[in-house]
């Protein structure tokens, strides 16, 4: 089986994908040390490796980085409590150190870290209620239980006896609305991108059956508008990112049909930059490196030719789900 | 957007070379501690160096201060030097060497004074930073920073906008807030507390609209005010429970009611609403898990109940049963259909969080939205608020647990179906296509919009009664 893509309904009018120019604003991300964004994201360097390493292998260009270096420099985040930092000399966080865990496992190299230092902190960030703490400093949130479960299912330490997961399923159907979507917390309003987590959550724990998904897979249709973006929330303006949350939420339901391919496909395309490469939230902002990946992933999911399959729960190369004998089980 | 980027990334030696990043770092730091901020702007300007305006004889100068020093403006060129300088600080007060002797950084009062003031200014440019966040929370539970003060300090680093957005700020209000009041678990949030709180996000709602975390706070806020009405919906026949915890939900509601006339396509406002809503009708809009659920002194705890959990099935479940009930009391003999209704304008207002009170409060909020729709056309957030007040009055109204000793049983018993239900919905949406708006634009989308929400209840209809 081959991991591109080589099917999908292209609009005429379309631009092309600007396949190399991304793979070069990517590399030059760590030389812009100028830049308000570079010092305003520090602390989420480890994050930023995450979309950079994902955009490059959907790109087809998986050397496009010194992996050796990629790699050094992630073992130098990680503490002594098995938690990653966003950035070396940073506290440790449940979303960096999913990040470096993906990183680590795309490249086929968890043998430079200790993983049962990071089962170890993941799995004490668990709360009574079954939720998780994104640290020690108590803060939850749906992302934060999917930073969680994602990394334990990746590392395969699910069955860790220290856990429970029926109340973490039991506390993502309390974020469950009557509209069908998610929220941060009990409670919270419905939000594209919490729905991936929480959808996420509930597909890898295998417990889909928690979902209305005729209603939930309506509510996300509804976000496409008519330049054929999609946004997060009711009356909110189109963004890139959310071509991932709402898609890959969409594929997850089995209802991916359910919006405009080819415009969304357009939509995103036209959000590339010339100049620069990479993609910025929607047609003539600033290009970023999270646009760029989570444009490229919901472009992948739609089958743009010429890229590699992308995996919809996991939001890393299809491939590498499928090496590590994940793609099976959902 | 693009603008700001580029001045941001100006170097600001480039305008004036004797601004270095530590010039600049140790004068904010200066001002930091010698006044008393409240508000804090972001300039796209350098403005002309001044020498007289100085604070004990360190220049002000880039940064600018006025209205007896509260206001500060910060050249947005300043932000990439004072992160890098913030930074740099930060992570060598921080880092075990061995000036440490074996003790941690917050025991060294020379180590923790280089981290307040490097995480103050970071506070301020970039307030989601983990690492500096943390140290201040540290240092709190370490006696070195004080808490109350420490919450005034965030109120005036959320006066920049963009901070409004910051998740990380908003828990530490949070972190804060539980750290100040321990023992939340089992007494709520003091009313005046909350409401006090709820000034502050209401000022950074206006400031930054949509803002998800800051709403995710007010949630919280309102819950805590919610827990009065829990009871209350408990005890409501065995004695009246003190408005005074009570009212400053209502109140909160009124707000948002006005807030929401003025912001007409502010989803998050209205889903605000809709919690407030929630709350208000305590008991009656949750599915109670325990068995132990009869009106007493001590009713379930809220986490103990399947809060909000309103799946289409369960609905129809409800709706079974309600009107399984309703026909064995009319087999009994008991026409109350003629009286059904009336009493609600007919009666004194009903006690506070009593089922006929919340009923009434969502008939109210049906008829507000309809309103609200019609001046109003074609935004989608208003239908969706529809959507939750339709579901909402068809789970209300399918209630059958209510307190039987309450006197207005005849209506209580009567069917809300006639109140909104599919035929009434149909008609509501033709009235609303028919305006005399002459915005094709917006009643093309009415169209669309109403017709949507056509389909949500037919959806809701169809498994309800299959």
């Amino acid at each position: 089986m081959s991991v591109m893509n080589n099917s999908t309904e292209l609009d005429e009018a379309a631009p092309e994908l600007l396949l190399d120019q991304h793979v070069k604003f990517i590399q030059a991300l760590d030389t812009k040390k100028n830049d308000l964004e570079y010092w305003l994201t520090e602390h989420l360097r480890v994050n930023g490796l995450y979309w950079g390493t994902t955009a490059l292998h959907l790109l087809g260009h998986p050397d496009a980085l010194d992996q050796e270096q990629v790699v050094e420099y992630l073992v130098k985040c990680q503490h002594d409590n098995g938690g990653f930092g966003g950035h070396i000399d940073h506290d440790p966080h449940l979303l960096s150190t999913l990040s470096a865990v993906q990183v680590l496992i795309t490249y086929d190299r968890l043998d430079a870290i200790n993983v049962d230092k990071v089962v170890d902190y993941v799995v004490s960030l668990q709360n009574e209620d079954g939720s998780f703490s994104g640290d020690c400093w108590g803060e939850t949130d749906t992302r934060f239980i999917f930073c969680a479960i994602n990394c334990l299912s990746l590392l395969k330490r699910l069955e860790d006896s220290r856990l429970n997961l029926q109340n973490t399923i039991d506390y993502v159907v309390r974020c469950r609305n009557f509209d069908g979507g998610f929220g941060s917390a009990p409670g919270g309003e419905s939000h594209a991108a919490q729905v991936y987590v929480c959808v996420g959550t509930l597909t890898i724990l295998g417990a889909l059956q928690h979902v209305d998904a005729d209603q939930l897979g309506w509510w996300l249709s509804e976000r496409q508008l008519k330049n054929g973006g999609l946004n997060g929330r009711p009356e909110k303006l189109e963004d890139v990112c959310y071509s991932w949350w709402v898609l890959s939420s969409l594929s997850m339901l089995k209802r991916s049909h359910w919006i405009d391919a080819t415009k969304l496909t357009k939509f995103i395309l036209e959000a590339q930059d010339t100049e620069t490469g990479g993609i910025a939230d929607r047609p003539g902002n600033m290009p970023d490196v999270f646009h760029t990946v989570f444009g490229i992933a919901g472009l992948s999911l739609m089958g743009y030719p010429g890229l590699v399959a992308v995996d919809p729960i996991y939001c890393m190369p299809r491939h590498v789900i499928q090496r590590i004998g994940l793609a099976e089980k959902h | 957007m693009a603008s700001e980027a580029r001045l941001a990334n100006t170097p600001i030696a480039t305008l004036d070379p004797s601004l270095t990043q530590d010039v600049i770092y140790r004068r904010l730091i200066r001002i930091l501690s010698q006044s008393n901020i409240d508000e804090i702007g972001i300039l796209p300007f350098l403005a002309e160096p001044d020498d007289k305006e100085t604070l004990k004889d360190l220049p002000l100068y880039p940064f600018v201060l006025q209205e007896q020093r509260t206001k500060l403006g910060i050249p947005i060129f300043c932000w990439v030097p004072l992160l890098s300088e913030a930074y740099a600080i930060l992570k060598a007060a921080i880092k075990v060497d061995t000036s440490s002797n074996g003790q941690d950084w917050w025991d060294i009062s020379e180590k923790y004074n280089r981290v307040i003031e490097a995480t103050s200014c970071l506070m301020i440019v970039c307030p989601d930073s983990f690492t500096a966040v943390n140290a201040r929370k540290r240092l709190i539970e370490k006696g070195v920073l004080n808490a109350e003060t420490e919450l005034k300090f965030l109120d005036a680093i959320l006066t920049i906008p963009r901070n409004c957005k910051s998740s990380g700020a908003w828990h530490h209000r949070k972190w804060l807030l539980c750290y100040m009041y321990p023992g939340l678990r089992e007494t709520p949030l003091q009313p005046a507390i909350v409401e006090e709180q709820l000034t502050v996000c209401h000022q950074a709602a206006e400031r930054y609209p949509k803002c998800y975390y800051a709403w995710t706070m007010r949630h919280w806020l309102v819950e805590e005010l919610g827990r009065h009405w829990w009871i209350a919906s408990f005890r409501v026949s065995s004695s009246e429970p003190d408005p005074v915890d009570l009212i400053p939900l209502e109140k909160e509601y009124e707000r948002m009611k006005d807030h929401m006339g003025r912001n007409i396509s502010d989803h998050s406002t209205q889903q605000h609403l809709q919690q407030c809503m929630l709350q208000l009708s305590g008991r009656w809009s949750v599915q109670i898990c325990t068995d132990d659920s009869e009106t007493g002194p001590s009713p379930p705890s809220r986490s103990s109940c399947k809060a909000l959990q309103w799946t289409r099935e369960e609905l129809s479940q409800r709706r079974r049963r309600r009107h399984e009930r309703f026909s064995q009391s009319q087999d009994a003999g008991q026409k109350r259909d003629a009286n059904r209704g009336v009493k609600i304008e007919a009666t004194t207002p009903p006690i506070r969080a009593s089922y006929p009170w919340v009923l009434r409060l969502w008939e109210t909020e049906l008829q507000r939205t309809k309103d609200l729709i019609l001046s109003y056309p074609g935004h989608e957030s208003l239908w969706y608020h529809l959507r939750f007040v339709y579901y909402g009055m068809q789970w209300v109204g399918s209630e059958t647990e209510m307190d039987t000793t309450e006197s207005s049983v005849d209506w209580i018993l009567g069917d809300t179906n006639s109140l909104a239900c599919l035929s009434t919905e149909i008609e509501f949406v033709g009235h609303a296509n028919q305006s005399d708006n002459t915005d094709q634009n917006a009643m093309k989308l009415q169209m669309l919009y109403g017709e949507r929400y056509l389909d949500f209840i037919r959806l809701l209809d169809w498994s309800s009664t299959s």
